[in-house]
Order: C-alpha cells, then sequence, then structure tokens
C-alpha cells in the first residue's frame, strides 16, 4: 500500500499535531512542516535546529526499529510550546521499545568513539545531549515517547 | 541527491547540491560519492554550504564516504551550517575531519589552511 506523503495538521492553541506516514519522506516532509510552525511561534536559532536534530533522530528510530526497515506505519507528533519548554510528544503504533533500553535512557549515553569511525549509533546520544527530559511508556499498541527541550538555552 | 565535482588546486572538489542529508538520502549519498571519488584525486573536498540540515544517518554517510576512499586519501569539509557543525560538534567526529570555514580557506593557497 502506498502511503500518504503528505502530513495532515491539527492547529489548536500553541500546539500542532502533525500525522504522517514513518517512510523517509513522510518523515521528511513533517520535520520540514513543524519546523516551518517553529519559525512562525517565533523559535529562533538554535533551538529551532535543535529540535529539528531531535525529531530527526527520534523519528528515524520509529522508520528503523519501531516499524523496521521493511514496515511504515502511522506516526503522530504533537509539539508544544509552554514559555521556555518546547514538548515532542511521539507517538507511533510499531514494536515497543525494548525494555533494556528504558534505563539506557535515564543514563548518560556515551557517543562512539570518533575513532572507531563508526557510521552509527548516535541517535540516542544526541538526542540526550538536546533534552531536558525523554519519557517513554507503551499504551495498549501505542509508543508514547515525549521529548522536552529549553529554548534559549544558547548551544 | 545530487553532487557536482570538478578538479581545483589539484584536489577533486565535490559539491553537494542538496539541502538536506538525512536518512532519506543517506544510501545514495555514500552510493554517489563513490561514484564521484572514482578518481586518483589525493586530496577530496567537500563543499557543504548547502546542506542546511544533517541527521546522524547523513553523518554516517559523510564518514562512510571518507572510509571508502581507502587510508591514503583525504577527505576534508568545508562550509558547514551551524546545525550542521552542531552535528559534527556534539559526536566529536569533528576531531577526525579537517573542517574548513568555507572553500577559500579550504584553497588558501601553500598554506596549511587547518
Amino acid at each position: 500500500m502506498q502511503m500518504e506523503q503528505v502530513p495532515q495538521t491539527d492547529t489548536s492553541g500553541d500546539g500542532l499535531t502533525v500525522r504522517f506516514s514513518s517512510a523517509p519522506l513522510g518523515v521528511r516532509g513533517a520535520i520540514k512542516q513543524i519546523d516551518r510552525w517553529l519559525q512562525r511561534c517565533g523559535v529562533e536559532e538554535p533551538d529551532r535546529g535543535n529540535a529539528e536534530i531531535v525529531l530527526a533522530e527520534a523519528l528515524n528510530n520509529i522508520s528503523e526499529h519501531s516499524y523496521g526497515e521493511d514496515a511504515v506505519g502511522d506516526v503522530e507528533v504533537t509539539v508544544v510550546q509552554q514559555g521556555q519548554e518546547l514538548l515532542l510528544m511521539i507517538a507511533d503504533e510499531g514494536r515497543a521499545m525494548p525494555k533494556s533500553l528504558y534505563p539506557k535512557l535515564q543514563s548518560t549515553i556515551e557517543s562512539p568513539d570518533p575513532r572507531e569511525l563508526a557510521e552509527g549509533g548516535f541517535g540516542w546520544f544526541l538526542i540526550q545531549q538536546l533534552t531536558q527530559d525523554i519519557s517513554y511508556h507503551r499504551e495498549g499498541a501505542t509508543n508514547r515517547l515525549s521529548l522536552s527541550l529549553t529554548l534559549g538555552n544558547g548551544g | 541527491m545530487e553532487l557536482k565535482s570538478e578538479e581545483r588546486d589539484g584536489a577533486l572538489l565535490v559539491s553537494v547540491l542538496d539541502e538536506r542529508v538525512d536518512a532519506a538520502v543517506a544510501i545514495q549519498f555514500k552510493d554517489t560519492m563513490r561514484e564521484v571519488t572514482a578518481t586518483p584525486h589525493q586530496r577530496v573536498v567537500m563543499d557543504m554550504s548547502r546542506i542546511d540540515f544533517l541527521d546522524s544517518s547523513g553523518l554516517g554517510a559523510v564518514v562512510a564516504a571518507m572510509k571508502q576512499l581507502g587510508p591514503n586519501r583525504k577527505l576534508e569539509l568545508a562550509g558547514l551550517s551551524p546545525t550542521v557543525a552542531k552535528v559534527f560538534r556534539l559526536t566529536r567526529m569533528d576531531t577526525v575531519f579537517t573542517i574548513h570555514d568555507d572553500l577559500s580557506q579550504a584553497f588558501k593557497s601553500g598554506v596549511d589552511a587547518a
């Protein structure tokens, strides 16, 4: 089945909800749309770039691990800006995150030694570096990941 | 994925014409880099100034592009936007590549611009 590539959008109050396919171009369209919304909300650099990195890494994880390389599914992202906090709430219906990952997310994640010239393994590290808080829970068949960023921190 | 390559000062200059190097194009980027760098040039300089976003898949593809050059050839990067530079800095991959502010620094004659 061909997945819809144009994200569907709800805007209400000071939040934005986007629904899209986990296929790479669906992800790309959603990221662009959220970035434009952040720009309209007056979120400036480097915060917009940070949010874009965090969102891209979280959505890549969903495409690669939750739905897996050979499948696509729906993803919903809700973005809420409250003062200095930007909250990204991401839901998908793929596989649950392995329980072995939970404690890792709450402790300091190391990035690969650059000298090893790794081509991957940076995603969660980047998310942790750029967020204030990470929370995940499984609700029925839905994965719910919440990421919060502090705006105006510089960096 | 569009890459343009030309010779400059004895080096191969590869310009990335896409604005995003992300999961959607990472494999294509790596493959296209292999094709355009199939030349005898020892020094390869990548102009990244048009890229406004690169995620960890894109970073992995740049690392892969360097590795496929082999141990005797060098990949240098130029013109990283602030967001792209941040991905390199946070992952400390900025310690692995020679990174130039822009092409004029990369091709400053006679001195090591790094």
